[in-house]
C-alpha cells in the first residue's frame, strides 16, 4: 500500500452525454510525488475525465478531492435523472463546480493533446501568460506602469527566464511558439503549465507523435521536472514503452469502465487489458 | 546587423516628431485660409484622429481579445449624446429643444464652470463631459456585456450589432425628447477651436491603448484571441477579461464619439447605423487586425480618401476625366470595389500584426530606394518563385497519391500498421484517440 498522501482523488466519477457515458464510475488517486498512468483504447474516456478534472465539464456524478478537499461534486439533475446510468444514484447530494481557471489557481495544470500554444505570441510570453493569474496589480496600475505593476512585471520575466532555461528553452525565447520544432513545442506546453506553480500536472498525451528516442528524452524530462518541481503527475500516454517506463501506477479504461489498475507489471499480465486491447475470443 | 537605437533616442525622436506634428495641425489649422485645398488636410487629419481612435478601441476587442464585436457605432452615438446634451448652453436650449419646451436640463457644464475659472474652466467643461461620455459608454457596455460575453464569434457580432441598432432606435424615441431631443438634431454645444484638441484627445487614448496592450492584460488578452481552452487552464478568468476588454474598448469608443460630436458641431442619431460601423471594421482591416499602428494609418487613409482624393468621383470629375458614370454615390461603388480587392490580395492588412518602431521605420527608409528601383527584378523573381513552388506542389500531390496507394495496399494485407511494443507481444500503439 502506499501511504504517501493522496493528492488527488476522483470519487465514482461518472460523465454522461445523453445517453452515452463517456467516463462510468471512475476511482482514481493520485499520491504526492507519484507519476499515475491512465491508458485505454480510443474512446475509452481518458481526456473527458481530464476534462472532469480540470473544470472544463462537470461531472454527472461523483466527487473530485484535490489536496484533501472536495472541489467538485454532482449528481444527476433534471432529465438526467432519469438517462442516468451509472450505480450510484443518491450516494453524492451536494453541487460544487469549478471552472478550468479556478482549477489552475488551486494548483493542477494541464497540457493538451493536441498542442495548444498561443500561437501569435513569443516562446516567452507563452510563459509570462501562465503567470499573470498570480500577479495582483489592478488594470489601471499594469497600464500606467504603477511602480508594483513594473516589480511585478520584472519577477515574471526573470522567472519565466528562469524556467526555460531548465527546459532547456532559454535559446528559443524569442521565436514564435510556432516556429518551434514540434518536440519543443510539446515542452514549452509542459513549461507553460509550470508556470502556473502546480502541484499537480495532467499531461494529456506528451509523447504523441514522438519517435522512440524523443520519447525517451520525454520520459526523462517527465522525471526530472517531477523531482524538481514536486510534482505529482497524472498522464494519458498511448505509447506503453513511456507508460510502463515512468509510471507507478496504471488505471485502464475501456468504453468509460475501469476495467483495471495496478503496477505496470500487474496490468501487463493483467487478462481483460489483453482483451480490451487486442480482443477476446469470439 | 541593422543599427538598433537606444532607449533614450528612441524616445527623443518620438517626442520630436508628436511635438513637430502637433505644432504644424496647431498653425495649419490656425492660418490656412478656410477655401484653401491644405485646409482639407487638417479635416483629415481631425476627422482622421477620432477614427483612428475608435478603430484602436475596436482592434483591442477584435484584434487582440479576438472579440468579434460591431457595436462600436453604437458606443460612438452614446458618447457622442452624453457629451452633446451637457455642453448646450443654457441659453441656446429653447432654440434646440423646440419641441420639446426647452429640454429637462437647462444648464451646461462649460457655462458653469467658466463662469467659475474662466477659460480654464471652459476647457475643463469640455473635459468633464468628455469623461463622462466615456465613463458612461463603459457602464452601458459592461451591463450589455454580461448577457452578450456568454457568446462567441458570429453570434457575438450579430448580437451587438443588433444592441448598436437598438441603442440608435433609443435614442430617437420621441419620449425620451426633453434629453435626447428625439429624431431632431442637437446643436449649438461646445466645440473646439482647433484642430489640435482631438489630435490630442486620440494621441493619448491610443497611447493608454498601447500600453494596456503591452502590459500583463494585453497578454492575457491576446491568450484568450490565441486559444480560450488553453487561456482559460492558465488560470486566465476568461469572463473577466474579456468583460475587462469591451468595457474599456466602450469607453474609448464613447470618448471618440464625443470628439466627433464636436467634430461635426450637429448630431443625429441616423448616420451611426451599421454602415459606421462597417467603415470602421474596413479601417480596422486595412491597417491590420492586431496592430494599432496600422488602425492609425488606417484610418487617416480612409478618411483621406473618402473626404478628399475620391470626392471628385462624386462631382463628376476626377484626376481629370470626365464621365457621366460619376455622379453622387459612384465614391462608395469605387470603394467597395477597393475593399474587396484589398480583402482578396491584401488581407493581412498595410501592417499585418506589426506595430511601428523607429528601428523598424529607419530599416524601411533605407531599403525604400532600392525596392523601388529593384521593383522589376523582384517581380521576375516572384514569378520564377512561384513557378517553382507550384512545381514542387504538384510533385507532392504527385508522392502523397503514391503513398495512399501504398498504404492502402498495406491496410488491405493486415495488421501491417499496428507495430508490436517492445514490452509486451499483445499491446499495440494506438494512434492519437480520434477526437
Amino acid at each position: 500500500m502506499d501511504n504517501r498522501e493522496v493528492v488527488l482523488r476522483l470519487s465514482d466519477i461518472t460523465m454522461q452525454f445523453g445517453g452515452v457515458v463517456a467516463v462510468d464510475n471512475l476511482n482514481l488517486e493520485v499520491h504526492k510525488n507519484e507519476i499515475v498512468g491512465l491508458i485505454g483504447p480510443n474512446g475509452a474516456g481518458k481526456t473527458t475525465a481530464f476534462n472532469c478534472i480540470t473544470g472544463v465539464y462537470e461531472p454527472t456524478n461523483g466527487s473530485i478531492e484535490i489536496n484533501g478537499k472536495i472541489v467538485v461534486e454532482n449528481h444527476p439533475q433534471g432529465k438526467m435523472k432519469e438517462a442516468y446510468k451509472g450505480r450510484n444514484n443518491g450516494k453524492y447530494t451536494k453541487v460544487l463546480t469549478m471552472l478550468p481557471d479556478k482549477v489552475t489557481k488551486l494548483g493542477v495544470a494541464r497540457t493538451f493533446q493536441n498542442i495548444r500554444l498561443f500561437k501569435g505570441m513569443t516562446v516567452l510570453e507563452n510563459v509570462m501568460v501562465a503567470m499573470h493569474m498570480n500577479q495582483t496589480e489592478s488594470i489601471f496600475g499594469a497600464t500606467f506602469r504603477s511602480k508594483k505593476a513594473r516589480q511585478e512585471e520584472k519577477a515574471m520575466r526573470e522567472e519565466a527566464l528562469e524556467l526555460l532555461k531548465k527546459v532547456d528553452l532559454y535559446e528559443n525565447r524569442n521565436d514564435m511558439s510556432t516556429s518551434l520544432p514540434y518536440g519543443k513545442q510539446r515542452h514549452l506546453e509542459i513549461a507553460r503549465a509550470l508556470a502556473t506553480h502546480p502541484s499537480i500536472l495532467l499531461l494529456d498525451e506528451p509523447a504523441a507523435g514522438m519517435n522512440p528516442q524523443e520519447s525517451d528524452d520525454l520520459m526523462k524530462f517527465i522525471g526530472r521536472i517531477r523531482d524538481e518541481f514536486d510534482l505529482s503527475i497524472l498522464m494519458i500516454e498511448h505509447h506503453m514503452q513511456v507508460i510502463m517506463g515512468i509510471c507507478e501506477h496504471i488505471y485502464v479504461l475501456n468504453y468509460g469502465g475501469q476495467i483495471a489498475d495496478g503496477t505496470p507489471a500487474e496490468i501487463q499480465a493483467n487478462p481483460a487489458v489483453i482483451e480490451a486491447y487486442l480482443g477476446g475470443d469470439e | 546587423m541593422e543599427t538598433r537605437l537606444n532607449k533614450k533616442t528612441r524616445a527623443a525622436l518620438s517626442v520630436i516628431a508628436i511635438a513637430l506634428f502637433v505644432i504644424l495641425v496647431f498653425l495649419g489649422d490656425k492660418y490656412i485660409s478656410a477655401g484653401s485645398t491644405w485646409k482639407m488636410l487638417i479635416t483629415v487629419i481631425e476627422k482622421g484622429s477620432i477614427f483612428a481612435l475608435v478603430a484602436a478601441s475596436m482592434n483591442l476587442l477584435n484584434g487582440f481579445t479576438g472579440l468579434f464585436s460591431l457595436g462600436q457605432a453604437g458606443f460612438m452615438l452614446i458618447g457622442a449624446y452624453s457629451y452633446a446634451i451637457f455642453t448646450i448652453p443654457g441659453k441656446s436650449h429653447d432654440a434646440v429643444y423646440q419641441y420639446f419646451d426647452g429640454g429637462l436640463i437647462k444648464w451646461s457644464i462649460v457655462e458653469i464652470l467658466e463662469g467659475k475659472m474662466g477659460i480654464f474652466g471652459h476647457y475643463l467643461g469640455m473635459f468633464i463631459p468628455m469623461l463622462f461620455a466615456g465613463l458612461f459608454v463603459a457602464l452601458i457596455a459592461f451591463l450589455i456585456g454580461i448577457p452578450v460575453l456568454r457568446l462567441k464569434s458570429d453570434y457575438l457580432a450579430i448580437a451587438t450589432l443588433g444592441f448598436a441598432e437598438i441603442i440608435r432606435a433609443f435614442f430617437q424615441w420621441n419620449t425620451l425628447g426633453p434629453v435626447t431631443n428625439g429624431s431632431n438634431v442637437l446643436r449649438k454645444y461646445t466645440t473646439y477651436n482647433n484642430a489640435i484638441f482631438p489630435v490630442i484627445v486620440a494621441g493619448i487614448s491610443i497611447a493608454i491603448i498601447l500600453l494596456l496592450i503591452n502590459s500583463t492584460y494585453g497578454r492575457a488578452f491576446k491568450a484568450i484571441r490565441d486559444d480560450e481552452i488553453a487561456a482559460e487552464a492558465m488560470g486566465i478568468n476568461l469572463f473577466k477579461h474579456k468583460e475587462l476588454s469591451f468595457v474599456i474598448s466602450s469607453f474609448f469608443a464613447g470618448i471618440s464619439g464625443a470628439l466627433l460630436a464636436m467634430f461635426q458641431t450637429t448630431i443625429n442619431a441616423t448616420p451611426f447605423n451599421t454602415v459606421m460601423t462597417y467603415e470602421i471594421l474596413l479601417i480596422v482591416v486595412i491597417g491590420g487586425i492586431g496592430s494599432i499602428t496600422g488602425s492609425v494609418i488606417g484610418a487617416f487613409l480612409f478618411t483621406a480618401a473618402s473626404e478628399w482624393w475620391l470626392r471628385g468621383l462624386d462631382a463628376g470629375k476626377w484626376l481629370g476625366i470626365q464621365s457621366s458614370l460619376m455622379r453622387p454615390g459612384f465614391r462608395k461603388v469605387v470603394f467597395a470595389v477597393l475593399i474587396m480587392l484589398i480583402v482578396l490580395f491584401y488581407a493581412q492588412g498595410i501592417m499585418g500584426t506589426k506595430e511601428f518602431s523607429w528601428d523598424g521605420f529607419i530599416g524601411w527608409w533605407k531599403k525604400l530606394p532600392a525596392a523601388i528601383k529593384g521593383w522589376p527584378q523582384k517581380r521576375k523573381a516572384a514569378a520564377a518563385a512561384k513557378k517553382e513552388a507550384r512545381a514542387v506542389k504538384a510533385a507532392a500531390k504527385a508522392r502523397a497519391k503514391e503513398a495512399k496507394q501504398d498504404s492502402e495496399m498495406k491496410k488491405a494485407s493486415g495488421a501491417a500498421l499496428f507495430t508490436p511494443l517492445p514490452m509486451t507481444d499483445h499491446v499495440v500503439v494506438f494512434d492519437k484517440e480520434g477526437k
